[in-house]
């Protein structure tokens, strides 16, 4: 009886270990799909273009690219799975890629499977494309210099993020921002170049709605309106700035983290005014041979700056607020802070009316060894 | 049957023939007493120095009359010897004679000297070979168990060190020493492992290991209740906490107790150098256990269900190792891990020089080999060496036995369910250390149940001057090291 | 009388009601705080906390009453030995439920998070493994299996600082927008989600100190509250609340939104954090409805008889997990378990009502 029982359960075990085994997905019949693009196409459904590296293949570093026309994101997966050597699945992917066009239709819908579906990855990067997402993936699987695509991409982002040239901007970011009341979510743009591709600045959204773009120096000093900048390089060379502070060639810094702080005040008829004030410190990395470490030099230095930062600062916030795109949460702090207020009014209405003034000011901290 | 000693010699002679028929090794030579007293010399021929015997018992007792052998109280012998005793029943005797000594029959009285003059063939005193240390003491315990006490009480020099003897095995009648320091040790523990000892009934006890399995208070269980240890230093730390050392005749190990899970990582280097050293060295074997654990199975986790949790950069890299294999990736690890503990038990037996070059057979030309022909992996070599290296960092060798069979359990769960089978079969494992208990003791103890002063000299070893206080897992009765501790921690 | 392996010391208790507490209510809990009352949920688990840390009061002063005995025994006591088996009978109906339930759910969210394809009785089957070899032993050795929760709920909190960046404090505020009145009404929702204290009755007589009982229970329950509302504060101040009611169990999405350097994904990694911490939750049930069985048909020192029962119970137990339809009635029925156990701690009410009625009686027995 005794033995019965443990013979009884050696052949259950067995018969788990032989028969089981049910969610198992060994890793080499996979297909990971690494970079994921959206768009529209001619016919109005969605283009879903989806990317994966050949292993095994005849030549090495290849990439497979496979474009397939759906209604929902979803499906894309269902067709692709029908002509892919692999088991395709998402749960590496780096990047969504969306193309501007469709951003502008809203794209909220098009992320929810992220969120909705566990084996997905939620800390996904949404990146805008100026163009068609399934032809720079064509095109950069070509590039011979530079690695796979999706890799490229990947290290291209991570990399402009650290300079907080784009926004850091996952797809549970952009949720959340998406959510509250009173924010609004930012997206990264990039652009096929000529055998390159090139991070172009961010793409401003109204909820889910893109209306507005910023190009790189914009988004660096948005950052720091943001209070998310960690350091960026910036070169000063526009024109009127040239001009204005009798400058040659220009003037090139590194500036760091920020002190941000924002006022919030209510003029008479009730729209709210709001001063934003940013606190850089930043080193000079090229300017001219010059007594640059005198006080009196630097201090000057400071004040060009500052006042060109807080130039292109409120133009900056004069285009978010064309775009009626609220990321630096002044809509979720006059929540937080007047809630009666809030309730009685139409944030987005009111934005765009509000007065909203930036106010940088810089310090130099240092100018590198030479006087 | 009669068991004292008659007054006549041949009466005594009679049982004892019957008893020693067909022992040819127990001599029994006759000699005749200076007043002509016939009387019997009975030895065992290897394990008596017989010219001890020749040069100083014999010709003292040729040259006494039978009435001068004994004093008048019959409590000693006019014969030169460093040891003897008197014995009247038989049975003492004869399991005197067979534990080396020699004893004398004297025509006339119902009483026997048993001298002893005892020479053992023996191993002298050697390095230890499965506990190497960089630092401290290389000697290690041998066969002979009176070499054994020889060595503790040489290291301990104080009357407190107690040796409680037993006779084991039914049959081949070996000593057992219990050793523990008074004092310290709790007498609870010492009675009840003395008990415990006591009610072993069997034939024949050929190491510690066989009391431990006989006493052992959790049957079904893999892991081992007592520390051993070939070691007299270890032996001795272990004694200072308050634990019991058990030693048996024929084995150069001792057996310690109570051990917990985590004395199974210790080893005496930590406490030789300095703290800072010695706790990296404690954590790097930590993360050995964990490794020699679960690293496999964490492999087969990932390759066959949570592919999204190969980093990016490890991706195509690892795809194209995989592709050429066909096997999935249990069978891979399988083939490789029992290669590999083939290989180990192999080494173990073979003559030291055939050894090492299967050590280069197995390691050098299997691995490159099955790679080539593609039947595992480039990366399953590395997880499976490094695995291999992790389990030999552990310092108790039964507890790294256990280990690195308990992984192949942990691997076919992860290969069932992937990585919620390695937490099933971590919980579990968990829930059996736990439930384990060595001589009543909390096998897991210092982790849970939680003990603050135990904890600190678990994962990292902090100094000794932090460490006063003495372990508490075999309940010491002096609970602070070192007479002045009261004061100086005040 | 008592087995050795149940005996419990008073600061085992602490563990015992915090394991029994932190499990499965915490998982959805804050999204269903969101829906009611926004970003206020904190304040909400706040004032929850005090009105268990009264029950509980209440409660060891009833067992206190009783002296040395189970809820079982207070049955028997109270109502004589038929109606008394009936009400024991009940009792145990409602720890069997809550295990069941318990362990659908466990089962749920391992399919839902890790093996989708799995069979559940399989799944099941084998997630009751270390259950009931614990249980098994007995409740001292649960005890310190369940030491391993404190640590773990630890390193939960300290994952949370990983995310601080992301967290708003603007997404808290204001405070108490939603009212007090409001907050109150509702803080009896979240309330369900600290049960486990009433467990204290079916372990009473097993502590060994009992003077340090209600400190140590109050201490758990505090434990409870202060992680309660750091993990609502940290979801609310991360998510949002718009966002948080779109969430099924934020605290895995949560998990899911940190960028781990090297791995990248942590979420798997958080529910093999979360596994032992359900596991000893349901642990902690199955023990009670399984010992309080043994009490009540008297083979607690029969040794085959309890090993039958055990392999009966579990398999009764896998079975009724599978009753539940779907994710929808599951949840229902979670949300009905939080009546019954109300419905308990009244019934002990009554207990204590009662007690003043019985003294007499309960004198005489007892020189008896």
């Amino acid at each position: 009886m005794k033995n019965l029982r443990k013979l009884l359960a050696l052949i259950l075990f067995c018969s788990l270990f032989l028969g089981g085994c049910w969610d198992q997905k060994t890793f080499e019949q996979v297909g990971l799909t690494l970079s994921f693009g959206i768009e529209l196409s001619e016919s109005g459904k969605l283009l879903i273009t989806s990317i994966y590296p050949v292993v095994g293949g005849q030549q090495t570093g290849e990439v497979d690219i496979i474009s397939t026309e759906t209604h929902i994101v979803r499906g894309g997966r269902t067709n692709i799975r029908l002509a892919s050597p692999k088991l395709l699945e998402g749960g590496k992917v780096q990047q969504v890629l969306l193309s501007d066009s469709i951003a502008k239709e809203g794209v909220h819908d098009l992320l929810e499977v992220f969120q909705r579906d566990v084996t997905v990855p939620a800390i996904t990067f949404v990146t805008i494309v100026e163009g068609s997402p399934a032809e720079l993936l064509k095109k950069a699987s070509e590039f011979e210099s530079k690695p796979r695509v999706s890799f490229y991409l990947y290290q291209l982002l991570e990399n402009n993020v650290k300079l907080s040239n784009i926004p850091n901007t996952k797809i549970f970011d952009f949720d959340i921002n998406y959510f509250s009341p009173g924010l609004d979510p930012i997206v990264p743009t990039i652009k096929l170049g000529k055998d390159i591709i090139q991070v172009t600045g961010c793409a401003l959204f109204s909820k889910d709605k893109m209306t507005g773009k910023l190009n790189v120096k914009e988004t660096n000093l948005l950052l720091g309106l943001l209070d998310q900048l960690k350091y960026s390089d910036f070169v000063l060379d526009d024109p009127e700035f040239l001009k204005e502070h009798d400058v040659k060639y220009g003037l090139a810094i590194t500036f760091f983290k920020n002190k941000r702080k924002i006022n919030i005040d209510f003029s008479e008829e009730g729209t709210p005014i709001v001063e934003i004030n940013v606190k850089y410190r930043c080193s000079l990395d090229e300017y001219k041979w010059d007594k640059t470490i005198d006080p009196k030099v630097q201090e000057d230095l400071e004040k060009k700056i500052g006042e060109q930062f807080t130039r292109i600062s409120n133009n900056i916030i004069k285009k978010l607020q064309e775009a009626n795109c609220d990321p630096i949460g002044i809509g979720d702090l006059i929540r937080a802070k007047y809630y009666d207020y809030w309730q009685s009014i139409d944030w987005k209405e009111v934005y765009q009316e509000a007065e909203i003034k930036a106010n940088v000011e810089m310090e130099i901290g240092n100018v590198g060894i030479i006087n | 049957m009669q068991n004292l000693l008659s007054k006549k010699l041949e009466d005594n002679m009679f049982i004892l023939n019957e008893k020693f028929l067909e022992c040819p090794d127990i001599k029994r030579q006759r000699v005749l007493l200076k007043d002509g007293t016939p009387a019997v010399i009975i030895y065992v021929e290897g394990l008596t120095s017989i010219d001890l015997l020749q040069r100083d018992i014999i010709p003292n007792l040729l040259r006494l009359e039978s009435a001068q052998v004994f004093d008048e109280n019959m409590q000693t012998v006019r014969l030169p010897v460093a040891s003897l005793s008197l014995l009247n029943e038989i049975d003492a005797l004869i399991s005197d004679i067979l534990n080396g000594k020699t004893a004398v029959f004297i025509n006339g009285y119902d009483i026997a000297i048993s001298l002893s003059v005892i020479k053992v063939e023996k191993r002298n005193i050697s390095e230890p070979t499965i506990e190497k240390n960089v630092k401290g003491a290389q000697e290690a315990f041998v066969e002979s168990i009176n070499t054994n006490i020889s060595i503790l009480r040489r290291k301990v020099k104080n009357n407190r060190l107690k040796i409680r003897l037993l006779t084991l095995g039914d049959l081949t009648n070996q000593t057992v020493a219990l050793v523990y320091i008074e004092g310290i040790a709790n007498p609870e523990i010492v009675e009840t492992m003395y008990n415990k000892i006591v009610d072993i009934q069997y034939d024949g006890i050929f190491d510690v290991g066989y009391i431990e399995q006989l006493i052992a208070d959790n049957q079904i269980t893999p892991f081992p209740h007592y520390l051993y240890s070939e070691r007299p230093d270890k032996t001795v730390s272990c004694l200072l906490e308050g634990k019991l050392a058990v030693l048996v005749d024929g084995s150069p190990f001792a057996m310690l107790a109570p051990m917990s899970f985590f004395s199974a990582f210790q080893a005496l280097d930590d406490y030789s150098t300095s703290w800072p050293v010695g706790s990296l060295t404690r954590l790097l074997r930590m993360l050995g256990l964990l490794m020699a654990l679960f690293l496999p199975a964490l492999y087969i986790a990932i390759v066959s269900y949570h592919y999204y949790m190969i980093p990016l950069n490890l991706l195509i890299p690892l795809a194209e190792s995989r592709a050429r294999v066909p096997f999935p990736p249990i069978i891979e690890v399988l083939i490789l891990e029992t290669t590999l503990e083939m290989l180990r038990e192999a080494t173990i037996r073979l003559p030291t020089f055939i050894a090492t070059s299967l050590g280069v057979v197995g390691g050098l030309i299997i691995g490159q080999a099955a790679v080539d022909a593609g039947i595992v992996s480039n990366i399953i070599i590395i997880v499976v060496a490094v695995t291999a290296i992790a389990s030999f960092l552990i310092p108790n060798h039964d507890m790294a036995l256990t280990i690195r069979y308990t992984r192949f359990i942990v691997m076919l769960f992860a290969a069932i369910f992937g990585i919620i089978g390695v937490v099933i079969c971590g919980v579990f494992l968990l829930s059996h250390l736990i439930v384990l208990e060595s001589m009543g003791e909390p096998y897991f103890k210092p982790v849970f149940p939680f003990n603050r002063n135990d904890f600190k000299d678990i994962m990292l070893r902090p100094s000794l001057k932090r460490l006063r206080k003495r372990p508490t897992l075999a309940h010491p009765l002096d609970k602070t090291r070192g007479k002045t501790n009261d004061k100086q921690s005040k | 009388m008592i087995n050795k392996a149940n005996e419990i010391s008073s600061n085992q208790v602490f563990i015992f009601v915090v394991s029994a507490q932190v499990g499965f209510g915490i998982l959805s809990m804050a999204s269903t705080l969101a829906d009611d009352i926004g970003h206020d949920g904190w304040i909400a688990i706040a004032f929850a906390g005090m009105i268990t840390a009264l029950l509980i009061c209440l409660i060891v002063a009833t067992l206190k009453r009783f002296g040395n005995i189970t809820i079982i025994e207070i049955n028997n006591l109270i109502f004589g030995k038929y109606i008394g088996r009936i009400f024991s009978l009940l009792a145990i109906a409602y720890l069997t439920y809550a295990t069941v339930l318990m362990m659908r759910k466990f089962n749920d969210i391992i399919r839902l998070s890790a093996l989708r394809l799995t069979p559940p009785l399989v799944l099941t089957s084998f997630i009751i493994i270390p259950i009931i070899y614990l249980s098994w032993y007995g409740l001292k050795y649960i005890c310190r299996y369940s030491t391993l929760k404190i640590f773990l709920i630890i390193i939960v909190t300290l994952y949370y600082i990983l995310l601080m960046k992301y967290f708003r404090f603007t997404f808290l505020q204001p405070i108490g927008a939603a009212g007090a009145a409001k907050i109150i009404k509702v803080s009896f929702s979240p309330f369900t989600s600290f049960i486990g204290y009433e467990l204290l009755t079916f372990i009473y007589p097993y502590i060994k100190d009992k003077k340090k009982v209600l400190r140590n229970t109050l201490y758990a329950n505090a434990f409870t509250v202060v992680f309660y509302i750091i993990t609502v504060a940290m979801l609310t101040g991360f998510f949002g609340e718009v966002m948080l009611k779109q969430l099924l169990y934020p605290v895995f999405s949560l998990a899911r939104a940190y960028r781990a350097p090297v791995v990248e994904r942590l979420d798997l990694f958080f529910i093999s954090l979360w596994f032992p911490i359900m596991i000893s939750t349901v642990l902690t049930y199955y023990f009670c409805a399984y010992n309080s069985i043994k009490i009540v048909f008297n083979i607690e020192n029969n040794k085959q008889k309890s090993k039958l029962l055990i392999w009966c119970f579990t398999i009764a137990v896998i079975l009724l997990s599978r009753l539940p339809k779907d994710m929808i009635q599951l949840n229902t029925l979670f949300d009905q378990l939080g009546y019954v156990s109300t419905a308990y701690v009244g019934y002990i009410f009554i207990c204590y009502l009662l007690s003043f009625i019985k003294r007499g009686n309960k004198k005489n027995e007892k020189s008896a």
